[in-house]
């Protein structure tokens, strides 16, 4: 019991300096409302151009969140998909070094032990992860509405355009479930990774690089054939919705529950990973001036 | 000022307090502490000061925990620290500038502090910020603090959960001369209650003031007194 109140403080002490970061948090909430009013003008616009069926709500969201597919260069996709992990790293990046590696000894102090100091950093990566994957699909959500209505059935609009045909067998709720679940489990996976580093290296920088360098290397592994069969391996595509079966035919192996496991066991890894890394982990180690 | 928020627990150990022995850190291949010995008895107030990168902050590191020696030990109240316990019980420490929440007050800051260990009220806290010169119903951000009532704060999340040891590194560098003679008048009466102290600074006279004894590090190294 005083184990988890005392984890209770920490990671609301922690919630405290991400809420330091809300401006990022802000920008990424107006990105995606306008993101998703774009993308749903856009299938407006084709819908009455081509003649074919109205989109509904789940195709805004599935438009503007869905990521990259295989051998695709649009940059609207591309940096809707890229940006929801920016930002992302942008709102927990302050965390991993200026906060805890240098200042936090408040808090370790009073924990008394690194492995729960590290637990509830790790916990509270999932919690913003949580929430700000949430964030993302409302705001969405309400930008593609107020373009097309917020009628959450499936619509035959992609079906009769012979791409992203689940789509139109999936209502609002499903497409969410689908896009929450994959974003939020990769981001907690590519906040830690991003913590590590950082911590590994002193540097929020190099922990932000470490993971952009990983999530383009998935999307360019798309965009060529050669490394198609190795897709689903390459972390960062567990994100990409839009690479996964039923959505992209070509990766049948890539499914919603292999990209489940996948971000679960990645997370499982480096959790463990800061826990013995913390062991011998020296809060100032780096400031050896004063 | 309130007595009540100075009060310390007695320690019945015959051993000193903080007993560091031979203790040497390098950090990318600079020697940053260098056979470190330093008895500090019960009660008693130890001052160390030097120029800057001398290791004097390191040392506070080594002996709080939060950096681990490469070699020697350290020992609080009796534990070595990273083998009986990783951080030393009843331990206050103001050591570089302390991340508080810079959109919370400072009570706020020391409630949620306070709430980790549950050891003191909420008068307690109160007591900790009046001791220090901050208003406890100072409900303004942290963020909106000058330099000089950061540190004040910094000071008294140090204090308020009335520990054993004190480490407080530069307690006065930001304040004024009104501001650092209230922090030496609660050094003071907290060495009267029995907190044992060490005290970093730049300013040798000071330590003169407060404490029974004052070092000089020197290139990682302690010199005599």
């Amino acid at each position: 019991m005083r184990l988890s109140l005392t984890m209770l403080y920490q990671i609301q002490w922690n919630l405290g300096f991400v809420r330091q970061r809300i401006g990022w948090l802000v920008s990424a909430a107006i990105w995606y409302f306008f993101a998703g009013w774009l993308s749903a003008r856009q299938l407006l616009q084709a819908s009455t151009a081509l003649a074919l069926p109205a989109p509904h709500l789940g195709d805004g969201l599935f438009a503007t969140l869905a990521g990259p597919p295989l051998y695709n260069e649009n940059l609207p996709l591309l940096l809707n998909w890229l940006a929801h992990i920016i930002f992302f790293l942008m709102v927990v990046g302050d965390l991993a070094t200026s906060q805890c590696a240098r200042q936090d000894y408040l808090i370790v102090l009073r924990v008394g032990s690194r492995r729960m100091w590290w637990l509830g950093i790790s916990l509270t990566i999932a919690i913003v992860a949580l929430l700000y994957a949430g964030i993302l699909l409302a705001t969405t959500s309400v930008g593609v509405a107020v373009q097309i209505g917020w009628d959450a059935t499936a619509s035959a609009f992609f079906a009769a355009q012979d791409v992203w045909q689940p789509v139109s067998t999936s209502s609002y709720l499903e497409l969410t479930a689908i896009l929450f679940s994959l974003s939020a489990s990769f981001l907690i996976a590519a906040g830690l990774v991003q913590t590590i580093v950082a911590l590994y290296t002193r540097r929020a920088i190099w922990g932000f690089l470490v993971v952009l360098g990983i999530t383009l290397s998935a999307w360019l592994a798309g965009v060529g054939g050669s490394l198609q069969g190795w897709q689903q391996w390459f972390p960062g595509t567990q994100s990409i919705v839009s690479r996964h079966y039923p959505f992209e035919w070509a990766l049948p192996d890539l499914t919603l529950l292999f990209s489940l496991r996948y971000n679960a066991v990645l997370v499982l890894i480096l959790s463990l990973w800061g826990l013995l890394y913390m062991r011998r982990f020296d809060l100032f180690g780096g400031q050896a001036d004063e | 000022m309130n007595e009540q928020g100075l009060k310390a627990g007695p320690l019945t150990t015959t051993q000193p307090a903080i007993q560091i022995r031979e203790v040497s850190k390098k950090l990318r291949g600079r020697q940053v502490l260098h056979k470190i010995d330093l008895d500090v008895e019960v009660g008693a107030s130890v001052g160390i000061f030097g120029t800057n990168g001398s290791g004097k902050s390191m040392l506070l590191r080594v002996i709080s925990g939060l950096v681990l020696a490469d070699q020697g030990s350290v020992r609080v109240l009796g534990k070595m620290i990273g083998r009986d316990s990783e951080f030393p019980q009843s331990l206050g420490a103001l050591i570089d500038g302390p991340g508080f929440l810079l959109e919370s007050s400072g009570l706020a800051n020391l409630e949620l502090l306070a709430s980790i260990q549950k050891r003191i009220s909420r008068a307690e806290i109160r007591d900790a910020l009046a001791l220090v010169g901050l208003d406890p119903n100072d409900r303004r951000p942290v963020k909106a603090y000058s330099t000089g009532m950061r540190q004040r704060l910094g000071i008294a999340q140090a204090i308020m959960e009335h520990p054993k040891i004190l480490l407080l590194d530069e307690p006065t560098s930001a304040l004024d001369p009104n501001g650092a003679a209230v922090i030496h008048s609660l050094l003071e009466k907290m060495q009267k209650q029995g907190v044992t102290m060490i005290l970093v600074s730049h300013n040798r006279a000071e330590l003169g003031d407060l404490c029974n004894a004052v070092h000089q590090m020197q290139a990682g190294a302690l010199l005599s007194p």
